[in-house]
């Protein structure tokens, strides 16, 4: 770790990353501000989840695959989720986008609050979760 | 309707909720912009027959606007940081030279991201609330709309398409399949001015992903 470089985020309530969307079409998210603070949940298998209002108003609508996912809830529930590509990046590492697979919830009654991203999209990133600093950190 | 206390704002009509997307250079043009180019023909051929007939001129409309960007802005009142929206508002009948065609800042959640048009006259309030232009729910019913047909269309051909497209890229929008090419970027444009597109890689072994999602999704 002695030789590794790392970018922190720090936090109240839950650990997040600083990250902006893009779509193929140039539409960004968000628009003003460099960073968009993205709660990490691990307990979401998938890359990212955008609330329907995100996911339209920035026209991945228009991105999307025919197949969605099948995802089961804390209850056993299952609920299908719509299924775009994207790009994301990470403003403080570097302006390099790559490739996600975003998520929305196709029932306005399933959706999320808020952006979240999953398990998937932090493997991509040697994570480091500091407690007791409330302070999240990628080493690169 | 509605009077504003601040700018005596006498009507109003919520025409439809803006995108966070800033306004287009994508060289297509946006659901918004198209419904925007609407009102903005109904407001001047209105603000037309006014100059006529009674020989006033009236300001016309331009498509000059900014349906972009919430903001964070400072609620003194509560010392907390609150997410604020540009909205924009088209005056037609007070003289407010000061307001004329500039974003109005809002941090009330009643206009978040709309598109208003003010202190318009009672005959365009009707004409355009009479039309099925206003609330941006026309938008997500024609997405939802096309969404349905696009499908229908994938599973009417998707034999069809692994048979003769396995391993390249293809477009399904408007009801059609609308291109095929070897890769992503030979396709990513085609049709661009659909509601809904589907655009994926041809793949017959692809895997269904089945994942977990714990806790933040709500039950209404």
């Amino acid at each position: 770790m002695a030789d590794e470089e790392e970018i922190i985020w720090s936090y109240d309530n839950h650990p997040y990353l600083g990250v902006r969307l893009k779509t193929y079409a140039g539409r960004e998210y968000p628009s003003t501000n460099n960073e968009d603070q993205v709660m990490i949940d691990t307990g979401y298998s998938g890359e990212i989840l955008l609330p329907i209002k995100i996911y339209i108003g920035l026209g991945f609508n228009d991105w999307e695959e025919p197949i969605v996912d099948d995802f089961e809830l804390v209850d056993k529930t299952e609920i299908k989720l719509k299924v775009a590509n994207g790009l994301i990046l990470i403003p403080k590492l570097n302006n390099q986008p790559f490739p996600v697979r975003v998520h929305s919830a196709s029932d306005e009654k399933q959706d999320t609050e808020e952006i979240i991203i999953g398990v998937k999209f932090i493997k991509k990133f040697k994570l480091l979760l500091d407690g007791p600093a409330d302070k999240v950190s990628i080493l690169f | 309707m509605c009077k504003d206390s601040m700018f005596g704002w006498t009507s109003e009509a919520k025409l439809f909720r803006a995108t966070t997307a800033p306004p287009s250079t994508y060289g297509f043009i946006t659901p918004e912009e198209k419904r925007l180019e609407v009102i903005i023909k109904i407001v001047n051929e209105y603000n037309q027959e006014i100059e006529d007939n009674q020989f006033i001129p009236r300001r016309r409309l331009t498509s000059e606007y900014d349906l972009s960007d919430s903001f964070k802005v400072q609620d003194k009142f509560r010392e907390a940081e609150k997410v604020g929206w540009v909205v924009y508002a088209f005056p037609t009948m007070i003289e407010q030279s000061s307001t004329y065609n500039t974003p109005i800042w809002h941090s009330s959640p009643e206009y978040l991201g709309s598109v208003i048009l003010r202190a318009i006259t009672a005959s365009i309030y009707e004409e355009l609330t009479s039309q099925d232009i206003d609330p941006g729910s026309t938008e997500e019913r024609n997405i939802d709309k096309e969404r349905e047909e696009n499908l229908r269309v994938y599973n009417q051909i998707k034999a069809e398409l692994f048979a003769k497209h396995t391993g390249k890229y293809v477009v399904i929008a408007k009801g059609k399949l609308q291109g095929v090419g070897e890769s992503f970027d030979d396709v990513k444009y085609v049709a661009m001015d659909a509601n809904h597109r589907f655009i994926f890689k041809v793949e017959p072994t692809k895997e269904k992903v089945r994942g977990t999602l714990r806790w933040p999704m709500r039950k209404k």
